[in-house]
């Protein structure tokens, strides 16, 4: 400016201390304003930093001091750390770094307010402690301004001038403030996108490290997502699917079989399946299928989370533990049997002797004078029957002896005693012991291994004959019989009158390999109650108020308009 | 009386059983009652004829070995042949022990149970002889008095008239009269008679 203007102390003042009051100095700086403004709109966190490093050297220009800069508060809130600064050429580096040697400094600031050093040393603050006014030595004029974003403290951007003394004017550090808060915004933003950035990086960290295959679909069935498991099932390269739609990316073979689920899960349901992939080695994957809708705020499905779990090894798993039941059971039948086998062959040795002595009766009859043939077609018909029951005894035998599969059919229980009944009951009569039976008339059927459930029908029964072994004949009772306990469970007990059971073999009873009999397999019990829950049902026992002990197992009925 | 129909009793638990062995029984002639239970053949009454009972080892309630020990008990005495289905080597030797004529298992030859009945029914007739005869003879000897039952039993040790009055106490004489007595109330022929006698009703040596 000209030295024409009138020298007033003030003029004198701002010449002196550089900073121009009028009008045009003004509109520079709103144009300094509104340039800074606009520069951080659209910039990432990256481009952030270089700006800002950019608008504090046009400040510093443009008010003609020689350095400014931003520190950010500490994690503990305490001090603050110097994360942005521009000088001069020609000036060293702030030989103050840290905060913590100058807390006369940051405590103002901390406050909330505005530290102004217009002449140093003179206005220093007489709490400074005399070696840190050494520090200030190169400082002529600083201006510390604390950085809000709302109520959130940022840090404090500063000003210094080494050369000269400054004035700061209340009107100059107004606007300085608002440039303050332009970079604070900014660098608020730049915060905010790397802390989402962080988590968004966390969670596909996690997805990726995860065994289950997950992927995300938007509402046009487009892969949004797919975790690194569903890559590699799927044969994919990451980020290969993204943008495509599920039906390109997985081909017609595996689209169509679950493209109603699909769409089910977009109409905001949430589905469960399972399905099979097949895998380029020509192997075949069993895979269970969940999908989730993503739902918005305003209710409209935007997409799928698809949860997906390769359960081949655990079906083979499940498969190999069907089978190995079986395989005991199986084993633990023929036991059985050959506990039996005596009364077994009573059993048939009846029919078979009977057949003899009709078919010799009847030649006799026939070498006669005059045989008579009524009689011999009698005899005839008694043959055929008693030999029906010699092959169902047989039949029945080999059923249980046969190793087989796994096999369902629906079948009622109070068959399955009675089929029992006709094995043991010759057996029964040898140990002198009673069997009555109290079986209820129209049970519903139950849905499973017939064989299974006779198996463990069959134990108890030989379990109860054994617990009254040392019992006085005339009181040995076995009871069977047969309730419907609730509208979807069928209960059966076999109550025995025998010495019963003291708590601690109550406890073990159902363990493998746990017996009280010295020629005892120990396997009874335990495969009983393994079956059981195969069958979804439960095996327990209690001691009678009399004598002996009870034992109960229910089943789940099959109601008859369920698959 | 040993000239009655003979009967041949059955019990087994199985009805196809029974009807078979019937019809086999009766294929030759004889004569058959059957039961399904030990317990229904002992309320019939004994017969007069020569029998023997065919049973069932495995029966529900009174098994055949129980039976056998119920005739004992009771006295009876009717000839037993078992036939079971399964039988057991200590089942078959005691009931063999026990007296039983035969012990057969089930499926058996129609000959092999036949010949087993026959044998059973003349065993039958021979002991009623025989029982009948002792029957008599015991009741001969219950018409004794105390002091000729005395006499009978040291008379047919050997001894002389002389030696048993010295036994009994009393003179020759006596001795003389209660033996008349006895040979006449006995209605034997001879001392080797008497012996005999006093034999088959175990009145003897080892006896006094």
């Amino acid at each position: 400016m000209a030295k024409k203007e009138m020298e007033t102390p003030e003029n004198n003042a701002q010449q002196h201390y550089g900073f121009q009051a009028s009008i045009e100095g003004r509109l520079r700086f709103e144009r300094l304003l509104s340039e800074l403004s606009t520069a951080f709109i659209r910039l990432s966190g990256r481009e952030v930093d270089n700006k800002i490093q950019y608008g504090l050297k046009k400040v510093v220009e443009f008010l003609d001091i020689d350095a400014s800069s931003i520190a950010e508060l500490t994690p503990d809130g305490q001090g603050y750390h110097i994360t942005h600064y521009y000088r001069t050429p020609g000036y060293p580096t702030p030989p103050i770094r840290s905060s913590e040697l100058v807390p006369w400094y940051t405590e103002r600031l901390l406050k909330g307010k505005i530290f102004v050093l217009e002449r140093l040393p003179d206005d220093l603050p007489d709490d400074v402690p005399s070696e840190h006014v050494h520090l200030m030595k190169y400082v002529k004029a600083h201006l510390a301004i604390p950085l809000k974003v709302g109520e959130y403290k940022l840090g404090m951007i500063g000003f210094s001038s080494f050369r000269k003394k400054y004035l700061w004017p209340n009107e100059l550090i107004q606007r300085l403030r608002v440039i303050g808060e332009i970079f604070a915004n900014a660098l608020e933003r730049k915060r905010a996108e790397e802390t989402l950035k962080r988590s968004e990086e966390q969670l596909r960290l996690m997805a990726n490290s995860l065994p289950a295959l997950i992927s995300y679909v938007d509402q046009n069935q487009c892969f949004q997502f797919t975790n690194n498991a569903y890559n590699i099932m799927y044969g994919l390269s990451p980020g290969e699917a993204n943008g495509r739609s599920l039906k390109e990316v997985l081909g017609n073979r595996i689209y169509m079989p679950i493209k109603d689920y699909i769409e089910q899960a977009l109409s905001g349901k949430e589905v469960s399946y399972e399905t099979q992939i097949p895998c380029d080695d020509g192997s075949v994957r069993q895979i269970e299928v969940s999908y989730v809708p993503h739902i918005d705020a305003t209710g409209k499905v935007i997409g799928i989370f698809a949860l997906e779990h390769d359960v081949t090894d655990r079906k083979k798993a499940e498969l190999d533990a069907q089978r190995h039941r079986d395989e005991l059971a199986h084993v633990a039948r023929v036991a059985t049997l050959d506990e039996i086998a005596a009364s077994l062959a009573h059993e048939l040795n009846q029919p078979l002797a009977a057949i003899m002595s009709n078919a010799q009766a009847a030649q006799r009859f026939l070498n006669m004078n005059n045989p008579d043939i009524d009689e011999v077609r009698e005899v005839l018909t008694d043959i055929i029957n008693d030999d029906r029951r010699a092959s169902e005894i047989i039949r029945r035998l080999r059923v249980m002896v046969k190793k087989g599969e796994h096999q369902e059919s629906l079948f009622n229980i109070n068959d399955i005693i009675q089929e029992i009944m006709k094995l043991i009951h010759s057996d029964a009569n040898q140990r002198r012991i009673s069997i009555s039976q109290n079986l209820s008339s129209d049970l519903p059927n139950i849905f499973g291994d017939r064989i299974q459930v006779q198996q463990v029908v069959l134990n108890l029964i030989l379990n109860g004959f054994t617990a009254m072994h040392q019992v006085e004949e005339g009181d040995k009772k076995l009871t069977i019989s047969t309730s419907k306990s609730s509208p979807d469970m069928i209960t059966v007990s076999v109550k025995d009158s025998g010495i019963g059971m003291d708590e601690k073999i109550m406890e073990k009873m159902f363990d493998a390999f746990f017996t009280t009999r010295p020629e005892g397999l120990g396997m009874g019990l335990s495969i009983s109650r393994s079956i059981l829950e195969a069958h979804a049902g439960k095996i327990w026992a209690e001691p009678n108020s009399d004598c002996g002990t009870t034992f109960h197992f229910s089943l789940p009925t099959q109601q008859e308009n369920v698959k | 009386m040993s000239q009655a129909e003979p009967i041949v009793f059955v019990i087994d638990d199985d009805e196809s059983v029974l009807r078979a062995l019937e019809r086999l029984v009766r294929s030759v002639g004889l004569s058959i009652e059957t039961f399904l239970s030990a317990d229904e053949f002992l309320n019939r009454e004994l017969p007069d004829g020569p029998s023997c009972l065919v049973l069932d080892i495995r029966m529900p309630g009174l098994s055949g070995l129980e039976l056998q020990d119920e005739f004992a008990k009771r006295g009876l005495e009717m000839p037993i042949i078992f036939i079971t289905g399964h039988g057991t080597i200590p089942m078959s030797v005691r009931a063999m022990k026990a007296g039983a004529v035969d012990f057969i298992q089930k499926p058996f030859n129609d000959q092999e149970l036949l010949d087993a009945v026959h044998k059973a029914i003349e065993q039958d007739r021979a002991e009623s002889k025989t029982r009948a005869e002792i029957l008599k003879i015991q009741k001969r000897v219950d018409s004794l008095t105390n002091r000729e039952k005395e006499v009978f039993a040291l008379v047919v040790t050997g001894l002389l008239n002389k030696q048993v009055a010295g036994e009994l106490g009393t003179s020759e004489k006596t001795i003389k009269v209660h033996r008349a007595r006895v040979m006449q109330k006995m209605k034997a022929d001879s001392l080797a008679d008497l012996v005999r006698m006093a034999d088959r009703v175990g009145i003897g040596p080892q006896n006094s």
